[in-house]
């Protein structure tokens, strides 16, 4: 019954119904069809399920996305960022990847950066005369980096899952975070380098342009500065940071006149719609989590998954194969939401951090959002380019290789992610 | 009856709730940050945090999520994902989404009556920290009947209007509203 439970859920998203109702669906299919339990029961459990307050983070990241979009401060970022790496080899794409690594400190949701600043970079480079696809699929795979620097609201939702320290997940994305960027640069350089790729050259900046633009740049790049500071400190919890971080970029925003009443007022309405499809999600995948508890379906696969092998390492392996196939047919939040209490019982049965998994799993599942054919990524900056799909997929295919690696090494490094938040706590 | 006008009158209905909906979220959303923001400030200023803040801002976030998923639902802004639908010709296309909508809508109602059902339940529990105790319904069931209601009316309009569109190609408001709204984004982001 819980197996026909899944074929349901599947079945009706594939029909293109929206995830959070096939996840309804599913369990009260299971709850009429198979179970003495009362539905009432199961309801009851769709509110209080979303009643924490690290969850709060979530609205408070996003409205942050929301207003630095708005132009004035992802334009600031991407001038300071061309003064400082413009003139290596690849221009504008090493840009582009630069920019996102600073704008990953202040928003939380990796569509925000294909969005925000993907729209300033993508038309930089196409101005400067860029391959359009090049140019959408530097900024899809740059916009991962988002949600592993901190603040993150998958790290958050993650967080409340498994019941970790948003905290300690927060500070554990610094180092992937930069490697990813790093990673992806090397990329960039060598399709540039080996002619793959014609990549216009940037004038090297003179160091008084650097400062010009730097000290333009100085009140955005504070935010990301008090979230560390804040969490380092701990002076305040996630939540407040989020709250704070709003005020600040409110008060920017309206330094900047980027932000008009209007503005804010749609940006406002803006959070409001999509934090609360996106919880929603989580408050319809409650009942569909205690089916899945119910009927030990963690019990059963961590049995099943220890009699093929009791070596963490091919766990992991196998798990990351597993959601990077159905990261490339289903929506992220659905398979965190059903993955992580399916899976961490066994991952902590077999001694993984589950901060370190958190990692891996949200690396992957970020990977899952720029592949096609269900590509959230791809598809935001196809919109910005004007591209085919085609086009832009076949220009994602060398970024695969940085970020495959990226995965591998976060997998398997646990201290890549551990040591930043063991040794400053 | 004229169907089309009555489909009208309906959709005009919803666009007039989800004008409620959305200043109520935004009110919402507003008093989250200023609760919270205020509560660290408090809390360096005067050395005691305020629990009542902490516990308001988390009822109305239960507020805001299922007003803001009821809103999103109109816009046509719940996650879903694009497989072979699209490319169904016009009349199969729209008699599927009309059936799926219809879907939605059964399934709204049946979680609301549920949620109207336990509301006794759980009205028999209280706040803890605000400074009147209320009676815990008025954020679990409540907002949970309110988002589910306003989805469930949504959804019947939903479902008649894209079977009415499959009949005649009658054009389906929540649609044109929807691309409308994209249009207006564009503009914004090319200045």
């Amino acid at each position: 019954m819980i197996l026909a439970m899944f074929v349901v859920m599947f079945g009706l998203i594939a029909l293109e119904l929206p995830v959070a109702f096939a996840l309804i669906v599913a369990s009260l299919f299971y709850l009429f069809a198979g179970s003495m339990v009362p539905a009432s029961i199961v309801v009851q459990r769709m509110a209080p399920g979303i009643d924490s307050f690290p969850l709060l983070a979530i609205p408070l990241f996003v409205l942050a996305g929301n207003i630095l979009n708005l132009g004035g401060i992802a334009t600031r970022i991407f001038e300071f960022a061309v003064a400082l790496v413009g003139h290596l080899r690849g221009g504008l794409a090493q840009v582009n990847i630069f920019a996102s690594l600073i704008f990953a400190g202040m928003s939380g949701v990796a569509q925000a950066d294909a969005a925000g600043l993907g729209t300033v970079e993508i038309r930089a480079m196409k101005r400067e005369g860029f391959d359009a696809a090049f140019a959408a699929a530097c900024s899809a795979a740059s916009a991962i980096v988002g949600p592993i620097i901190p603040p993150s609201v998958i790290m958050v939702i993650y967080g409340v899952l498994a019941q970790v320290s948003i905290g300690d997940l927060f500070l554990a994305g610094i180092i992937p975070g930069f490697l990813i960027g790093g990673l992806l640069m090397l990329m960039v350089y060598f399709l540039v380098v080996t002619g793959r790729v014609h990549a216009p050259i940037t004038p090297r900046a003179t160091l008084p342009q650097v400062g010009r633009t730097f000290v333009r740049a100085v009140p955005p790049l504070l935010a990301p500065v008090i979230l560390v500071v804040g969490l380092l400190s701990g002076v305040a919890t996630p939540t407040e940071l989020g709250a704070i971080t709003v005020v600040y970029v409110t008060t920017l925003g309206f330094i900047y006149r980027d932000l008009t009443l209007k503005r804010l007022y749609k940006a406002l309405s803006d959070t409001v719609i999509s934090s609360g499809v996106l919880i929603f999600i989580m408050s319809a995948a409650v009942p569909f989590g205690w089916a899945i508890a119910v009927n030990n379906v963690p019990a059963f696969l961590t049995e099943w998954l220890l009699s093929i092998t009791h070596n963490k390492y091919l766990i992991l392996l196998m798990i990351n194969l597993l959601l990077l196939v159905v990261g490339c047919v289903m929506e992220t939040t659905a398979i965190l939401l059903i993955a992580v209490p399916t899976f961490l019982p066994l991952i902590l049965q077999l001694g993984i951090d589950p901060v370190h998994f958190g990692l891996v799993i949200i690396l992957n599942l970020l990977i899952g959002a720029t592949t096609p054919p269900f590509g959230v990524l791809l598809f935001i900056v196809q919109d910005i380019a004007k591209v085919s799909f085609a086009q832009i997929v076949r220009a994602m295919l060398p970024f695969y290789i940085p970020l495959g690696i990226a995965l591998i090494m976060l997998t398997y490094w646990p201290a890549l992610s551990l040591w930043l938040p063991k040794i400053l706590k | 009856m004229n169907t089309g006008g009555a489909l009208g009158l309906l959709w005009r209905l919803i666009r007039a709730i989800g004008a409620v909906e959305r200043l109520l979220g935004i009110t919402l959303i507003v008093f989250i940050v200023v609760a919270i923001s205020v509560q660290v400030f408090t809390r360096y200023l005067f050395g005691r945090p305020l629990t009542w803040v902490e516990e308001g801002a988390g009822y109305a976030f239960l507020w805001m999520v299922f007003i803001g998923a009821g809103l999103g639902f109109k816009e046509l802004r719940h996650i879903r994902i694009d497989t072979f639908v699209g490319r169904l010709p016009r009349k199969p296309q729209h008699l599927l989404r009309g059936a799926l909508y219809l879907l939605c809508t059964v399934t709204a109602m049946i979680v609301a009556w549920y949620s109207y059902d336990i509301m006794d339940i759980e009205s028999r529990s209280n706040t803890i920290a605000l400074p009147i105790e209320l009676p815990r319904h008025l954020f679990y069931s409540v907002p949970l009947f309110c988002g589910m209601a306003s989805m469930a009316l949504t959804g019947i309009y939903l479902t008649l209007a894209n079977w009415a569109h499959a009949q005649s190609g009658r054009p389906i408001e929540a649609e044109l509203a929807a691309r409308e709204r994209q249009r207006i984004d564009d503009q914004e982001a090319a200045i």
